[in-house]
């Protein structure tokens, strides 16, 4: 029997019960109170953004499960590094979103309790701060410079110890 | 189970806030909702009153026209668009759609986001604004760095940072307390010690091309600056990360500062340096052993009573254990540096030792090696070398490793005093020797030694790594164009000391030469080296210190 979600715009998607478990959130509900077959509201993400989040879980639904604390690093030693990024994931997190879709799946992400989208979305970020310059980083996230020219100059000379790493 | 108490218990794991509100609306941002005094609201004020309504009634419309229907008026509005506005709208979207991750999403995703991040890309994170620098100068983050890095190579970056002694730590802690103790202790040694007389000669006449060294009056510092400033004090992460980089990247780059202690007016034979009581003893061919305060850079006593060449040295806590050519060891407390104890029993010099708690164990001139016990004051001997020992090393309470003339290193079982395997491969004497166990196991082009490091420096002018555990020769160091004299490893390097003069420093990963360090008007007779230091002393009497952490004022980070 499929897992109905509702999104908080209404939509509902009927999903398999093993790409609902992705979610750690759903996977508890659904053991802890089982499944009468009436759609699980979801207020917290909109209908664009759970219908990426399911296709993540879809692609992702025989992957083995890492909950507990204690797998948590064999998980990350079975990886290369960790920056490093599947290449389907990395295609996911490209194809056609822009910044605010990313933020609102690393939301929905954590809402859900979907640890390895959390770290994806997380990573995607990271790599795009990687390699900028302050200034660029501004531009890049649309930040405004609240420093003081004396702070600035301040905050500058405590991190220059960075400056050839 | 009935549908009602179903949809009750999801509601409870689904409880969220009752109204989703998107990124640019949300009460916490506000940089993006609109207020009296926004641009916005002044190009409004500008309008005619005709115009302002017309726009006013526009905007209100889409603000309160229900979700599903927005999508529908937008495409209405850009149906109406002519290039020019639709190009327009495009420029201005742009910024619009740049999400501050950082600054708005909750703090763990936040940290969760900057943990991805390099040490540099942090610092410039930092630099950007007050609500990401708050979050990039994290100590949970750095925390996290410095497991990644301290005392291990980092899978990712490929560095690993040193894990630097108490000292320093102590250092930081109280700079002036410690200095403030050591003035006092060494006004204290001074005073007590027996043979006063015996501080100034340190300054006699400097080994030719030998600079002098600044003389410093020690000024009692009185006790009460000392308890003031002893208080409980957490450095951040980032600050120890920094230091450690910095080092790391002094010893990369072969940045140091170099300083000289003259006042041995022979070869120095052996050194032995104790970081966190700033503490250097070493041992010559003038028969004496000096003792230098590394703070002050002082020489605080010279210790006399030995007939010959000192060529052994060691100190604990509490002692300091000598050994001669004149066939004797020699015990001294560390406190008084009066010799307490003479160990005779080898029928030749005594040419190196190294003892562990109770357990003292010295190698002669004739090829045996001596095990004390200095609790239960008996001793028994090794034999099989077949020419001097020239370095004995206690691996711990069963096995001892020694080097010697004879061209080999022994691994000796110290219950049955055997020998429980011999390293070949040498072909000149081994005088060097050094082994390294540390909690990661080493590796050396691309082998992993899970038992531990061995190195060995010898006459023929190689230096040679060897897998401890297994005695297998994992790689031979050419670079040296004399004869090894001395060698020191840790886990990240390896230095050497050689009759070429140079002190050579190695990466013990790739088994490479990285630089040489030259100054010593003769051969390098001994080294040791700590996280942040290389000592050596040499033929020319002169001891030479290599400070890869010679400045500290890069952490000006004032207290917050």
């Amino acid at each position: 029997m499929p897992v109905i979600l509702q999104a908080s715009d209404g939509q509902q998607f009927p999903i398999e019960k093993n790409v609902a478990e992705r979610s750690m959130l759903l996977k508890n509900m659904l053991e802890d109170v089982g499944d009468a077959g009436d759609p699980i509201p979801l207020p917290n993400v909109s209908g664009s953004i759970l219908k990426n989040v399911i296709e993540y879980c879809e692609h992702h639904k025989d992957d083995p499960h890492f909950a507990a604390e204690e797998d948590k690093e064999v998980f990350e030693s079975s990886r290369k590094k960790p920056d490093d990024i599947d290449e389907w994931d990395a295609n996911f997190m490209k194809a056609g979103k822009g910044n605010e879709e990313l933020f609102e799946i690393i939301l929905a992400a954590n809402y859900l309790d979907i640890k390895p989208l959390l770290d994806l979305g997380c990573k995607t970020v990271a790599n795009m701060i990687k390699g900028k310059t302050p200034e660029q980083i501004r531009e890049m996230f649309n930040i405004e410079n609240d420093f003081t020219p004396e702070e600035e100059d301040q905050i500058r000379r405590e991190n220059e110890w960075a400056a050839d790493a | 189970m009935s549908s009602t108490t179903t949809t009750q218990s999801v509601s409870t794991y689904l409880a969220a806030s009752d109204k989703h509100f998107c990124y640019r609306h949300r009460p916490g941002n506000s940089k993006a909702v609109t207020n009296s005094s926004s641009p916005l609201s002044q190009r409004l004020e500008a309008l005619s009153a005709k115009d302002k309504e017309t726009v006013s009634q526009i905007w209100n419309l889409f603000a309160t026209a229900p979700r599903p229907l927005r999508p529908l008026i937008l495409d209405g509005l850009l149906d109406n668009c002519c290039l020019p506005q639709l190009s327009y709208m495009a420029g201005a979207l742009g910024p619009l759609l740049r999400v501050d991750f950082i600054s708005n999403a909750p703090t763990e995703i936040a940290i969760g986001i900057l943990q991805y991040l390099d040490a540099k890309s942090l610092c410039h994170a930092a630099r950007t604004c007050s609500s990401w620098r708050k979050l990039a100068d994290d100590d949970i983050i750095w925390h996290r760095m410095c497991e990644q890095h301290i005392d291990r190579k980092c899978k990712k970056c490929g560095w690993g940072l040193p894990l630097l002694d108490n000292k320093r730590r102590n250092h930081l802690l109280g700079k002036r307390s410690s200095s403030a103790r050591r003035a006092e202790d060494t006004q204290g040694r001074i005073d007590a010690g027996s043979n006063d007389l015996a501080v100034k000669r340190m300054k006699v006449g400097p080994p030719e091309g030998a600079t002098a060294v600044p003389t410093a009056e020690t000024t009692p510092i009185p006790r009460t600056d000392e308890v003031a400033t002893r208080r409980p004090y957490k450095r951040p992460w980032k600050e120890i990360y920094a230091e450690r980089l910095v080092v790391e990247r002094n010893w990369r780059s072969g940045t140091f500062a170099r300083t000289e202690l003259l006042g041995h007016t022979d070869s120095v034979m052996c050194l032995h340096y104790d970081e966190s009581k700033s503490l250097l003893v070493t041992g010559s061919y003038d028969y004496t052993i000096r003792v230098w305060d590394t703070d002050t850079m002082q020489c605080i006593k010279v210790l006399t009573g030995h007939t010959r060449c000192v060529r052994g040295i060691q100190m604990d806590d509490n002692k300091m254990v000598s050994g001669s050519m004149d066939r004797t060891l020699r015990i001294w407390n560390l406190k008084t540096f009066q010799c307490i104890r003479i160990l005779e029993g080898h029928a030749a010099g005594v040419v190196c030792l190294h003892f562990n708690d109770k357990m003292l164990a010295s190698g002669s001139v004739d090829g045996t090696i001596r095990v004390w016990n200095l609790g239960a004051g008996c001793c028994f001997s090794l034999a099989g070398h077949r020419d001097w020992v020239n370095k004995v090393q206690i691996l711990d309470k069963k096995r001892l490793i020694s080097c010697s003339d004879d061209s080999s290193i022994k691994l000796w079982d110290l219950d049955t005093r055997a020998e429980l395997r011999s390293f070949n491969g040498h072909v000149g004497q081994i005088q060097g020797m050094q082994a390294f166990i540390p909690h990661s196991a080493p590796r050396v082009d691309g082998i992993t030694l899970p038992g531990g490091i061995l190195i060995s420096g010898s006459l023929d002018n190689t230096i040679k790594i060897w897998c401890l555990e297994t005695g297998a020769e994992i790689k031979t160091l050419f670079g040296h164009v004399e004869g090894v004299w001395c060698a020191a490893v840790d886990s990240l390097r390896i230095i050497s000391g050689g009759q070429d003069r140079k002190v050579i420093v190695w990466d013990i990963e790739r088994g490479q030469k990285m630089y040489e360090l030259t100054g010593h008007g003769g051969a390098v007779n001994c080294c040791q080296m700590t996280d942040t230091k290389v000592l050596t002393g040499g033929e020319d009497g002169a001891i030479r210190i290599w400070d890869f952490l010679p400045d500290t004022s890069f952490m000006s980070r004032p207290v917050a």
